[in-house]
């Protein structure tokens, strides 16, 4: 009899435990990008954006200069003497910069900044201005991408991306349609293991390895007109539709997930942290900003 | 007194800015071109890149919606129309009307006289392939430049291009093979590979045939 209800407590105990278990377990809740708001910034048309912490910087292409706004739009800090700053980045990599006078290594975080309308990166710190100390030419510089001591350049006319992979530069793609080719470049990101491009005038994302190879296409079946800006992370790639007015949001297997276009008008770039996605919408002057957010099941 | 002194100080100085600013701007012509519709800011910023070659060059404004370009020049060195639409050309766009003002005065255009045309307009809507608003200018003045033709609406959704002309002088072939000859297919003209080719990255829309 004593055995018996011990054996029964077990049972009882099992049951708790195990519906303890699925309690504490939450369920994975599937999510999506959902439209927040638009942010206005008066007298800024951005065409690029990085975030430092909280703060947002964005480069005012038609005003030569880079601004730092915060979450409503202010704008905080504004940089002039720039020619036409594209797709910014921030980053540290052991890299040579020259102040037009002397040479020396970078050694700590930095803003870069593309000048398509002068062929050069600047390097900024502070109210420091350097520049990058590159051995091959460029023709209208579009984005670069910092990764460690890494960096690629969209360099556009030239329809190719100029890779450093620490030691060495090599020139990535011809001019064509085909994988491996490009038509146009004008944003980059370089991962652990690849290199994004948004190749605008093929209408198209495309993946290369760190030899120089192209390894895919990214939404060449969407009927994407200028595929301007792109922006990876852990778990999905973004790019940026100019003339649709739309952001096209793929996993890593490159499938497409999700199409904004809610308060989307002539975007140029995108960029996400955590939970949060900013849109630069070009021509209207405007930040759009979207949440991850769980799907709710209107029928419950 | 003090204060007096000071007015007809800034006074004085501000008349001497203005006359100086006068001068300044006395030396220079002054280009207004009407380029095809550029789309995007690679584009606008591409077209005042290639101007730069111009050494002197001042004063460039570009409005991407209406492809307004405009800039200014030494009047001692002064640009011809075919020089200023050579270089439009070579950066990859099409020019359309251009105007020079020069500092002495003179007005330079490629403005041409109206048309005569009859009173009796026919109407077609015709499909012409294209995807932007670079095409819509580009088609638009391909078919504004046939004779005969009084208007020309080409609608970037639907590709379908509105057309009045003067059934005496033109008709519906004619606008085809002019849109053609630019680089956009039509139901009826194909366009050669050549003007395809030709057209600029944003333009190159999926051809159906």
């Amino acid at each position: 009899m004593k055995e018996k209800f011990k054996m029964k407590n077990y049972l009882y105990m099992i049951v708790a435990a195990a519906a303890i278990i699925s309690c504490t377990e939450k369920e994975a809740v599937p999510q999506e990008w959902q439209f927040e708001e638009i942010i206005q910034i008066e007298g800024v048309n951005p065409i690029g954006i990085a975030m430092d912490g909280n703060d947002i910087f964005l480069s005012d292409g038609d005003h030569n200069r880079i601004v730092k706004v915060d979450s409503t739009g202010a704008i905080l800090l504004e940089m002039d003497g720039f020619q036409r700053p594209m797709h910014i980045e921030f980053g540290e990599p052991d890299f040579e910069i020259t102040d037009k006078v002397s040479k020396s290594i970078l050694k700590e975080r930095a803003l870069f900044v593309p000048e398509y309308g002068r062929d050069s990166i600047a390097v900024m710190r502070g109210n420091k201005l350097d520049y990058l100390v590159l051995q091959d030419s460029l023709d209208a510089p579009a984005a670069i991408s910092v990764y460690n001591n890494e960096i690629a350049i969209a360099d556009f006319y030239p329809n190719r991306v100029l890779y450093y992979d620490g030691k060495n530069w090599i020139s990535i793609a011809t001019e064509g349609k085909e994988l491996g080719q490009l038509y146009y470049p004008t944003d980059v990101q370089i991962t652990e293991k690849h290199i994004f491009v948004a190749d605008a005038y093929n209408h198209r994302g495309q993946v290369f390895d760190k030899r120089g190879n192209g390894v895919a296409l990214i939404g060449d079946d969407q009927k994407m007109n200028a595929a301007t800006g792109l922006f990876v992370n852990d778990n999905a790639v973004y790019i940026t539709d100019f003339e649709n007015g739309r952001i096209l949001i793929f996993d890593l297997e490159y499938h497409l997930k999700q199409i904004l276009e809610t308060g989307i008008d002539k975007p140029t770039d995108v960029y996400v942290e955590d939970q949060v996605m900013y849109i630069t919408n070009y021509r209207k002057g405007q930040l759009v900003k979207y949440l991850l957010k769980d799907i709710v099941d209107e029928k419950l | 007194m003090k204060q007096i002194t000071i007015i007809l100080s800034i006074v004085i100085g501000l008349f001497a800015f203005a006359q100086a600013d006068a001068q300044s701007k006395k030396g220079r012509d002054t280009y207004e071109v009407q380029v095809d519709g550029l789309g995007c800011p690679f584009c606008a910023y591409g077209l005042e890149k290639k101007f730069k070659e111009f050494k002197g060059i001042k004063d460039i404004a570009i409005d991407i919606e209406t492809g307004d370009f405009s800039f200014s020049y030494p009047a001692d060195k002064p640009l011809s129309l075919e020089q200023v639409l050579t270089q439009v050309e070579k950066a990859g766009y099409t020019p359309n009307e251009a105007k020079i003002s020069r500092a002495d005065g003179e007005i330079v255009t490629t403005k041409t006289a109206g048309k005569l045309l009859n009173t009796d307009l026919a109407t077609s809507k015709l499909y012409v392939n294209g995807m932007c608003g670079m095409c819509k200018a580009r088609i638009e003045k391909a078919a504004g430049t046939v004779d005969g033709v009084a208007s020309a609406l080409w609608d970037v959704d639907t590709k379908m291009l509105t057309v009045s002309f003067d059934a005496t002088q033109t008709d519906e072939k004619a606008i085809e093979k002019a849109a053609a000859a630019v680089g956009h297919d039509t139901k009826g003209v194909t366009a050669s590979d050549k003007a395809y080719d030709n057209l600029h990255p944003c333009c190159k829309y999926e051809r159906e045939i």
